[in-house]
């Protein structure tokens, strides 16, 4: 090989034109322009000393490095090598390195295959290319060799063979390209070359059922009606003991209903169903035979034979039966009778029930062995594995949990089905394997690990389809093909790749750390600043420990720092319009008066009491003996408008509405009653007092529930007394005050604020079940932060660990007396799982974070009265996003 | 100058009643520490039932606050410092010193938790003590029916329904909420018989009726009717995992020399 660059011989024919931008000009004596491409081609030719094997190697490389194919490099070398013969210009150094620095490259050393083609090329060319007999003969060899291997290899590949079915792969990921790992990149594993070990299906597998049967959409469209049809069973079975066949199948129709229809239906009409089978409950509590027949109405379906309404009916009824075990407004009995139903379908005891969600997630856990039963030859699995998807999701707060989707999965890989092949199998595993975290779930990741280590039962075989599933996309972006374990892997390959894999794997504080959460996007700076403003505002009317202000003072400001922290979660989630929408409110709120008393429920009424007091029980007084002018006369308070009674008047005419001569003017004062006192609140005081002694009869005890709106027991029951009694109570007050409490209005609201949060957390507003008071509704968010938290794991447990802080929020509940310090309590649980997370996320601001969640603790020992020690931990949550938005800001800038 | 003198003996004068005054308090101070100097120093933390019994000594003895302080501060140290076996004791030894009701509680309810930490039992049974909220519900009843028969003039009935002794002390959990009080309620009651009715203003009949709702309504109760009945008692927050915190001391300075507590001696 001579060394000389300028030799036409030594180059291929030129085809084309060259691609450079080099320009020659004979006649003109400046310097070519050159490209840097040229540049660099010149450089190495310079460098290596001419045209030889340690150039053409690096042109090879310099060439993929721009994007050139040979055939341009060789373009490129040709009219280099035709301006170098026609005598142009010298191309001195400063235009061919163009006053850069030299550049500097590693080409990847020549490989032995490389090498052998070109000397092969450079043998047989010339002699291919001689006109001579026995080149002819040799050419013959050669292309009859080719063919008869070309035909040989062809054979192989229309065999169906499914390892090495090679057809255009949907992934990006499986590229032409071949790639020579190097031994150091994993540890202990082999370096092949990989393309060849992968699972690839013709049709990438997935798979999309309906999950809007239409059954379920009628039962939809019926279940606004069902809580007025609940109501009216209520009504039915409080009036007898022994209620009609008719009540039963109404029952068995609102429920059945109602378990299908659910998960279409929106949060309020959720938990008006809810509420509905409780009344009815309630009102059969007294009648264990009544009960226990319509409790086993709510009786999950049987796995075995189970369809895919039967995967929504089964969820909502161990969701009622859970909520009914834990109600503490059921008798006894039936409590007792919904917790012996769940202790028999699950065989666990009643006290490892958690909650109403979890119970329902277990149900649809343990329906898994019969999905994965019956996937290969239902013709409907596709829509079983849907609405299990969908049932999972709306018991869960709107996501599928990890926990479940890998039981699942685990699930599907121990079946005996041959998951190489196509199939609902292979189809279901992978939409389910799309869905789980692969990057900030420890769980996960344990048992990511251990489908390795558990040899015995999930076999190689799966494991490889498993892997390739995961290289084949970007799941966890992490495992490339490298982590994929071939079909017939031995114990100590699969033993290499759990060990990759579990290097590989992210480290969940890593990802924390680095923002990448999905849950904490990019915020909003300029809202940030707008919530600063507002907390500092908000911090400044913060009562001290000792203040004594009133509950509504407490209640409001409570309220405004709740919008607060429900305006941070907004901001956090990114709902940028929702937390521009609380805030707006928030600062009109305290802008307007420092604590705004809402606005009460006023009953519209006429008070207008009837002529001067106590004329009408002198005149009924003179007639006491005729009944026919007793009668006349509370005829004649039956005309007119609507008033009250004076004390005097109230107090004659509700004696004759208890006790009245005979049945004919009992009744008719009770219809007066109705017509026109309803709203008295003279006569609504005379009801409670004289209602001692009055005669039971079901007869009161509707006139009652007519008068005061309270549905009552029937009367026949050991309650009823006292519930009849606090219904005219009610009754009363309400008439007094002219309205609802200023408390529970506010009550009220907080308890939709706090809702509001956790639908933000949840994602999926409507999902939360019933929830009626504050305390319950904090308890939930409270819920939902654990299963946040669940999925992190810190390198520094601020303020505790996770089992630390469950400990303390279950001793927190237990010493809590009533609902406001159970509220205090799953509060003071969200602060500790908060700061945990805060803390996992912004590692930077842990000493803040810990200085901030001592003092909390320290300062709220002094707190005298619960509403105040409320507003305190309120406030101290808060501080915990105030510590993050600050640091945000500071990076920002 | 005569006059100049006398002001400038007066102000001596003074100067030296401080001065002997202050040394005096010190001295008193000094002095009940200086009775159990050789106790205290001889405390050490690997003997936590030496705190506990110097305690008991000094409060049995304790004649002032300091004392009372000490013997405080000793039973706060042995129940930090071994709150399995003195924990209990020592709670329930500084409610019964303490004249907060908040303190009362608080260290009632961490002796209750130390207790059944010690049996692994501290997620059993919730420690309800609230003796309104958990009111029987017919001695409510009872009482309610005595507000009825007040109303209405017949307070010989109402007396009549409150010699239940149950109900008695029910209308005395609630007599801050009552106008006038339990033994006002009373009186009335008895200027109000034969059907002479009382004449309530609006806002003392609306505080009988919530009253009377909080106590009947039982688990069924609003928020407004528990702050009636609970008064408002904040939660108690006990971390068993900073039992310092919990006892209210620096359990890491029980060493006790020249008048301080430090963490470690000197010699």
């Amino acid at each position: 090989m001579t060394s000389d660059p300028h030799k036409p011989d030594h180059f291929p024919p030129t085809i084309g034109t060259p691609r450079s931008s080099f320009v020659t000009d004979r006649s003109s004596s400046t310097s070519p322009i050159l490209t840097p491409f040229d540049q660099h081609v010149l450089a190495i030719l310079i460098g290596c000393g001419g045209w030889n094997s340690t150039s053409r190697s690096r042109l090879v490389a310099l060439a993929a490095e721009y994007g050139v194919s040979v055939d341009g490099l060789i373009k490129v070398i040709t009219g280099l090598s035709h301006y170098a013969g026609s005598g142009g210009p010298r191309l001195d150094v400063k235009q061919i390195t163009a006053q850069h620095a030299h550049y500097q490259y590693e080409s990847p050393p020549p490989s032995a295959a490389s090498h052998t083609t070109i000397t092969l090329a450079e043998r047989w060319t010339p002699e291919l290319r001689r006109k001579s007999y026995w080149a002819t003969v040799k050419l013959i060899i050669l292309f009859a060799t080719v063919t008869i291997l070309f035909g040989v290899l062809s054979l192989q590949l229309l065999l169906p063979q499914a390892e090495t079915t090679v057809l255009p792969s949907v992934s990006p990921r499986v590229s032409d390209y071949t790639h020579q790992s190097s031994p150091s990149d994993i540890p202990g594993s082999v370096s092949s070359t990989t393309a060849s070990r992968l699972a690839i299906y013709q049709k990438f597998p997935t798979f999309q059922g309906n999950s809007l049967p239409i059954e379920a959409a009628d039962a939809a469209d019926e279940c606004p009606q069902l809580p007025a049809l609940f109501d009216e069973l209520a009504r039915r079975l409080s009036l007898t003991d022994d209620p009609a066949e008719s009540v039963f199948k109404d029952w068995e129709y609102a429920v059945d209903t109602a378990s299908i229809g659910w998960v279409l239906a929106d949060r309020s009409t959720r938990s008006a169903l809810k509420r509905g089978v409780e009344e009815v409950m309630f009102a059969a509590g007294d009648m264990p035979q009544v009960s226990d027949r319509l409790l086993i109405q709510l009786n999950p379906p049987e796995f075995r034979g189970l369809d895919s309404l039967d995967l929504w009916r089964g969820a909502w009824e161990v969701n009622i039966l859970s909520h009914l075990g834990q109600s503490k407004l059921l008798p006894p009995l039936v409590v007792e009778a919904a917790r012996r139903q769940l202790e028999s379908v699950f065989n666990i005891p009643p006290s490892e029930f958690q909650n109403e969600q979890f119970l329902a997630q277990k149900w649809l856990d343990l329906a898994i062995s019969r999905l994965v039963e019956v996937t290969e030859y239902d013709p409907n699995t596709y829509d079983l594995w849907e609405m299990w998807l969908v049932a999972q999701r709306e018991v869960s707060d709107g996501y599928v949990t990890q926990g479940s989707l890998m039981r699942a999965i685990k699930a599907i890989m121990l079946s005996n089905v041959d998951l190489s092949n196509p199939g609902p199998s292979i189809n279901v595993l992978s939409r389910l394997l799309s869905m789980v975290d692969y990057n900030h779930d420890a769980n996960v990741k344990q048992q990511v690990i251990n489908f390795f280590a558990d040899q015995e039962a999930i076999t190689t075989h799966d494991l490889w389809v498993f892997t390739s599933l995961l290289a084949q996309t970007d799941w966890a972006d992490w495992l490339d093909e490298t982590m994929v374990l071939p079909a017939d892997g031995n114990f100590a390959f699969r033993n290499r790749i759990r060990d990759a894999i579990e290097h590989h794997w992210p480290s969940i504080e890593e990802t924390a750390a680095s923002g990448a959460s999905p849950e904490l996007p990019q915020i909003n700076i300029d809202l940030v600043q707008q919530w600063l403003i507002l907390y500092a505002r908000l911090t400044v009317e913060l009562p001290d420990s000792q203040s004594q202000l009133t509950s509504v003072v407490h209640l409001n400001s409570l309220l405004s720092w709740s919008q607060l922290n429900a305006a941070a979660l907004s901001l956090a989630y990114q709902q940028d319009e929702q937390a521009r929408q609380i805030m707006q409110n928030l600062s009109q709120l305290t802008s307007d008066r420092q604590f705004n008393l809402p606005q009460r429920l006023i009953h519209q009424q006429n008070q207008q009491q009837l002529g001067s007091e106590g004329r009408w029980t002198d005149e009924y007084d003179q007639v006491r003996r005729s009944s026919n002018e007793k009668m006349q006369l509370l005829q004649n308070l039956r005309s007119g408008e609507k008033t009250d009674l004076g004390p005097i008047d109230a107090a004659t005419f509700v004696r004759e509405v208890y006790r009245g001569a005979s049945h004919e003017i009992r009744t008719l004062a009770r219809t007066v009653l109705i017509e026109r006192f309803s709203k008295g609140a003279n006569v609504a005081l005379e009801m409670l007092d004289q209602f001692h002694g009055a005669l039971l009869s079901y007869e009161l005890s509707d006139l009652i529930h007519r008068l005061t709106g309270y549905t009552l027991p029937p009367s026949g029951s050991e309650t009823w007394n006292r519930e009849a009694r606090i219904a005219l109570a009610r009754h009363a007050l309400e008439l007094y005050q002219g309205g609802a409490p200023h408390s529970d209005v506010l009550t009220a609201q907080l308890t939709d604020s706090y809702l509001s949060r956790l639908d933000i957390i949840s994602g999926s507003p409507g999902s939360t079940t019933t929830v009626d008071t504050p305390d319950q509704a904090v308890h939930q968010l409270a819920d939902s932060w654990f299963r946040r938290v669940n999925l992190l794991t810190a390198a520094h447990s601020i303020p505790a660990d996770l089992p630390v802080l469950a400990q303390r929020r279950g001793i927190r509940q237990r010493l809590a007396e009533d609902p406001l310090q159970e509220f205090v309590a799953a509060q003071l649980t969200i602060l500790d799982y908060l700061t945990y997370q805060t803390a996992v996320r912004y590692p930077d601001i842990i000493h803040a974070l810990t200085r901030h969640y001592n003092l909390s603790m320290q300062q709220r020992q002094h707190y005298s009265h619960v509403l105040s020690q409320a507003v305190r931990v309120e406030h101290d949550i808060a501080t915990l996003w105030q510590l993050r938005w600050k640091y945000v800001i500071d990076q920002e800038h | 100058m005569k006059r100049n003198t006398l002001i400038f003996i007066c102000i001596c004068a003074v100067l030296i009643g401080f001065t002997f005054i202050i040394q005096t308090a010190g001295q008193v101070d000094s002095t009940v520490h200086a009775r159990w100097s050789v106790q205290l120093h001889s405390l050490q933390p690997d003997l936590p039932l030496a705190y506990y019994e110097l305690a008991e000594d000094v409060i049995d003895e304790a004649d002032d606050e300091t004392a009372l302080a000490l013997g405080q501060h000793l039973f706060r140290l042995a129940g930090a410092l071994d709150p399995m076996h003195l924990g209990p004791g020592s709670c329930l030894a500084l409610a019964n010193l303490s004249d907060d009701p908040l303190e009362k509680r608080r260290m009632s309810v961490l002796a209750s938790l130390l207790t059944d930490s010690r049996s692994d039992s501290l997620m059993r049974q919730p420690l309800n003590s609230s003796s309104l909220a958990s009111a029987d519900l017919s001695t409510a009843l009872s009482l309610a029916e005595a507000f009825s028969y007040f109303r209405t003039g017949q307070g010989s009935r109402a007396l009549s329904t409150l010699q239940d002794p149950q109900a008695r002390r029910l209308l005395t959990s609630v007599s801050h909420y009552l106008p006038g009080g339990a033994e006002h309620f009373l009186e009335e009651c008895r200027s109000h018989r034969g059907r002479v009715r009382p004449s309530l203003l609006e806002s003392e009949l609306i505080r009988m009726l919530r009253i009377e709702i909080a106590l009947l309504a039982g688990e069924q109760r609003t928020w407004s009717d528990y702050l009636l009945v609970s008064k408002g008692m904040p939660l108690i927050d006990i971390d068993l995992e900073n039992l310092g915190e919990a006892f209210g001391v620096n359990a890491s300075r029980p060493y006790y020399r020249h008048g301080q507590w430090i963490a470690e001696p000197m010699e």
